[in-house]
């Protein structure tokens, strides 16, 4: 019986080679594209799962709320971990991860090793706790791992970092110099493997924290909050009543008291201000979008929602066609199914019979979206940024691959089995059902849902698109084009300022400055508190940045003082002096801030000058307080140019390097690049949506294009009588367009107020955003109408140049 | 074996009820072989859709083998019709996706024969009817006559007790069509009741009895043997 089935299916599939075509392909287009979403999705979701024990692994958050406003930070003093394993029972494991730039070693470093005189430049340090290589199951290939980073001035580094510089040599045992500092060795004592794709950790070396204080009183004081705080619960531990108690006790015991000490205002109320809590450390890739200051990009569960949404509508979109061709073209079938019902087929068998077919069809174009998966997935790895690859050898893979075509196959043939099962056998026999009209109803609908989705995802990926160029390109309060940053400059030392000086002389080159703190993510951040003179103790203080510039950086910037006057140099008092940005002005509640003085840790600085807000973060957060103080923070030095031939101005920029640094690489960046780089995993995103947007549009128009060749087909005849009594080409190009107009036309209707919706709350999440124009929906609906009227038009054009004669004769 | 009594069928459009059958009654016996004959429209095809119980009456009662099946369901209707009823149609009606070996073989397959036991039975029929070395062809690669002796090798390979032709020489010519009469003759010799609906006073002439229909009732019936 199932060979029977199966035989008519292929010969039908053959029979009818562009209907299957459509069918399959774009079955298949649809199943390439939920795969390989499936596959991204299934790696995002999937971090730090291969951690032993991940289900009891937690990272330390805080919430600071401030009325309305709460922040997320992810950073604790440094004796927040070990109290943790002291003072709680339930506490197995706690570590501290330490990645801040602003602390000398980590971040990035100049490295050179022992015996070797060169130095690399590599990214990726962090400080950790031995019992971070516990909690975090690092694996190490060489070393040992119980011990690695139990004594001071050890250092493990990754097998990438051991492939390059080692080669075959054993690196343990062997020390690296770090910035220069040759009295200061670090000893090799251990090589980890690589952290896999799917880590929210991503380091090449961690250097020890054994026997590390950055600061004096910096690992006993609890406001002094650098680390990253992991700690490992023993099982079956209540998390949220254990929350409850590392609340109080550390708040009551530890917290306020260091608070009230310090002469913080309103220390008693420090326990409403701040609650901690813990993420479960297979939650952070996807559920730490508020979190300020994350180590590096994390994923947002919302976009993992929107991919998957899409892909598994790209497959409705596909299953759809196979419905509606399937029932449009059924009167070729329906000869068939009268016969077999005669022979003696009851229903269910030929429900059966179709059920089959349509699984085969499916079956067909799995196998084959499988294959254009394998052959679109170094695009994806591209578009995706992720080392994604095709579970072959996963029996899971294959038997969800293959439960999944006979579901699809299934839900995409149940109507159209039941729909061509319930012919009367005596009408089809006498050739009363001559054509697919009945259920036309059902078939516009289906048209109408999937150009509805088409424009839904056509405006967002227009919005998309325009919100990601809007923060691209807008102005951000600075001036990032022709800004080159050389790295490392800190090597200089004292002579750093007449490197700087001989820079300025070089023909092209506009202006000059030293300092660390970019207003691009991933350079120098800090955290201070402010309060004005006189409400120490009193007021709240305001936390906000403190940079530290030199007195051609607001110009070098571009940047706009609004109020007073920038630092001048040599002049002493402006070492007592600080600009602010106006968001910190706000915060600090001043009218006329010229002249008045703030205090930051009990020193009092004069307010010389405002400057006008830029961002310092991504646009998705509004502007935060900032202040400028006027001194040296010497790696990073940043040259204007003012000239358009940058290239030439790139050499002379990299002979002066050599002539001051000859040992070391000139190793530079242009600032709007690494402005681009902030939003590059957005960028993403952008580019990933919008690739399937269009693809979810093709397989439409696929559907559209086989559809209206069966409707035209079926009023050949009618077109034909209407041509002999005299109706033009145009009049029957109308009324063949017409009908499916109509259809996009309600699918307009209906896609716009969800689109708007959709878009609308989309925007919510970025403080800079664009305003949605009414342009963006009539170009989707121009760009949906066109399209579709292509895809007919090829059909309509068709029939209606036809040679009447023909048709008529052939009925 | 077959006795229709006041069996009535109506159809129905939106405001025109039409009456197909009205008040038939008749009967025919095992091994009998009847022609229906009557003007375009007087309700023989109808009448033939009943028997063959692809359709339902709308009233009377209808005996089969002695059993009341005016009112089965859809289910039943077909159980019955697949171990008892062949067909065989003016147009043919051939599935052209399948060859002429599949067509005949499709009955059996709905019947749940073995799979050699359907070739046996399959391979005989043809050879019946001398159209075994066409097996492997498509119907669309035969003549009209070849096409129609599948269509009775498909009616009668289940060895059905009725056979049901609906004017089985209509789309023939002479030649054909006589060689097509020849093969139901020996069919019902061999004891299958054949109840045949024609417009040919000629083909009329190889039953045993003609029931002559207009309006959906009996007007005359002429015993010929």
């Amino acid at each position: 019986m199932l060979k029977n089935y199966f035989k008519i299916a292929f010969r039908n599939l053959l029979k009818n080679k562009g209907f299957s075509f459509i069918n399959i392909f774009g079955l298949s287009i649809g199943v390439a594209a939920c795969i390989l979403i499936s596959i991204y999705i299934l790696h995002e979701s999937s971090y730090d799962q291969h951690v032993s024990n991940s289900e009891n692994v937690y990272r330390l958050n805080r919430d600071y709320i401030d009325g309305e406003r709460v922040d997320a930070g992810i950073h604790f003093s440094a004796n927040t971990a070990p109290t943790l394993l002291t003072d709680f029972e339930e506490v197995e494991l706690s570590g501290r991860l330490m990645s801040n730039g602003l602390f000398w070693g980590a971040g990035s470093n100049e490295i050179r090793f022992d015996g070797e005189v060169t130095q690399h430049y590599e990214e990726g340090f962090a400080y950790a706790d031995q019992s971070i290589i516990d909690i975090m199951d690092i694996v190490m290939v060489n070393g040992e791992a119980k011990t690695a980073l139990s004594t001071p001035n050890t250092i493990v580094i990754s097998e990438a970092i051991a492939k390059k510089y080692f080669k075959n040599q054993n690196p343990i045992g062997r020390s690296m110099y770090l910035n220069g500092n040759n009295e200061r060795p670090f000893k090799i004592t251990g090589v980890f493997k690589d952290f896999k794709s799917n880590s929210h950790l991503d380091f090449n070396s961690f250097i020890t924290l054994e026997g590390e204080e950055f600061g004096e009183g910096e690992q006993t004081r609890w406001f002094q909050n650098n680390y990253f705080t992991y700690i490992v619960l023993k099982a079956g531990i209540d998390v949220s009543s254990f929350e409850n108690k590392m609340n109080s006790t550390l708040m009551e015991k530890y917290i306020k008291p260091s608070y009230k000490l310090a002469g913080f205002a309103g220390w008693e109320q420090a326990h409403e201000r701040e609650k901690m809590y813990l993420q479960p450390l297979t939650d952070i890739n996807l559920y730490s979008t508020h979190v300020n200051y994350e180590s590096s990009f994390r994923n947002d569960i919302k976009v993992i929602w929107i991919f998957g949404i899409v892909a598994l509508f790209i497959l409705i979109i596909a299953s759809i066609n196979f419905v509606n061709l399937s029932t449009a073209k059924s009167a070729s079938r329906a000869k068939e199914v009268g016969l077999r019902k005669v022979v003696g087929s009851s229903r269910t068998q030929l429900i059966s019979q179709f059920l089959a077919e349509s699984i085969l069809i499916s079956f067909i174009a799995f196998i084959l979206g499988i294959a254009l998966s394998a052959i679109s997935m170094p695009l994806f790895r591209t578009m995706s940024g992720i080392d994604l690859i095709l579970p072959w050898s996963s029996i899971g893979f294959i038997s969800i691959v293959l439960t999944s075509s006979v579901i699809v196959g299934v839900l995409a043939g149940l109507y159209p089995s039941f729909y061509l099962s319930n012919f009367n056998p005596i009408n089809v026999l006498k050739g009363k059902l001559t054509s697919g009209v009945k259920s036309g109803g059902l078939r516009s609908s289906l048209v109408v849902f999937q150009f509805t989705v088409s424009i839904i995802l056509i405006v967002g990926t227009l919005i998309v698109n325009q919100q990601m160029n809007f923060i691209l390109n807008s102005k951000v309060g600075f001036e990032k084009d022709q800004v080159v940053q050389i790295h490392s400059t800190n090597v200089l030392n004292d002579r750093l300022e007449t490197f700087k000086e001989e820079l300025k002389k070089i023909q092209g080159v506009g202006n000059v400055t030293i300092s660390d703190y970019l207003p691009i993510e991933g350079t120098k951040r800090n955290g201070n508190s402010f309060v004005n003179e006189g409400k120490e103790g009193i007021d709240e203080t305001t936390p906000g940045q403190a940079w530290i510039i030199d007195e051609d950086y607001i110009e070098t910037m571009g940047m706009n003082i609004v109020e007073g006057r920038n630092f001048i140099k040599d002049r002493v008092s402006d070492e007592q002096s600080v600009i602010m940005n106006q968001a910190m002005v706000k915060a600090l509640r001043l009218k006329e801030p010229l002249g008045k003085r703030v205090s930051r840790y009990g020193q009092l600085y004069e307010i010389i000058g405002v400057v006008e807000d830029f961002n310092f973060d991504t646009m998705k957060t509004s502007v935060r307080p900032l202040c400028f103080f006027r001194g040296t923070s010497p790696t990073i030095t940043s040259v204007k140019m003012n000239t358009r031939d940058l290239s030439a101005v790139l050499v002379s920029l990299e002979a002066k390097w050599k002539e001051f640094v000859p040992n070391m690489a000139f190793r530079y960046e242009f600032m709007d690049a690494s402005f681009a780089k902030m939003y590059d995993s957005v960028s993403r995103i952008k580019v990933i949506f919008t690739a399937f947007a269009i693809l979810a549009i093709l397989v439409a128009c696929l559907g559209l294009l086989a559809l209206s060749a069966y409707m035209v087909e079926q009023r050949n005849k009618e077109m034909s009588i209407r041509k002999v009594l005299g109706a033009s080409v145009q009049t029957i190009f109308k009324l063949l367009t017409k009908n499916f107009l109509i259809l996009i036309l309600v699918a307009l209707t209906v896609a716009i107020p969800i689109a708007y919706y959709l878009m609308h709350t989309w925007l919510q999440d970025y403080e800079y955003r664009i305003e949605m124009s009414w342009t963006v929906f009539v170009f989707a609906g121009i760009a949906v109408i066109v399209i579709a009227l292509c895809t007919i038009s090829y059909h309509a054009i068709r029939s209606a140049i036809i040679n009447p004669a023909k048709v008529l004769r052939s009925e | 074996m077959i006795q229709i009594t006041d069996l009535e069928k109506f159809y129905k459009t939106e405001e025109v009820q039409t009456i197909a059958l009205n008040k038939l009654s008749f009967g025919v016996k095992e091994g009998e072989f009847v022609a229906i004959m009557g003007p375009s429209g007087c309700g023989k095809s109808t009448l033939l859709n009943i028997l063959g119980l692809l359709d339902d009456p709308d009233g009377g009662s209808f005996m089969f083998n002695g059993e009341e099946v005016a009112g089965y369901n859809e289910r039943k209707r077909s159980e019955l019709r697949k171990h008892n009823i062949g067909f065989v149609f003016q147009s043919f009606n051939l599935i052209d996706e399948l060859t002429v070996f599949e067509n005949v073989e499709l009955p059996l397959i709905y019947t749940g024969v073995k799979p050699a036991e359907r070739k046996k039975k399959v391979e005989e029929v043809l050879e019946k009817m001398q159209i075994m070395h066409r097996r492997n062809h498509f119907p669309q690669q035969l003549s009209g006559g070849q096409q129609q002796r599948v269509a009775v090798a498909r009616a009668v390979v289940n060895n059905p007790k009725l056979i049901l032709a609906d004017e089985p020489t209509g789309n023939l010519d002479s030649v054909n069509g006589n060689e097509v009469m020849d093969l139901l003759i020996d069919l019902n010799e061999a004891g299958t009741t054949i109840i045949m609906v024609t417009h040919s006073e000629h083909d009329a002439k190889y039953s045993h009895r003609i029931i002559r229909m207009l309006d959906g009732q009996k007007v005359t019936e002429n015993i010929l043997a």
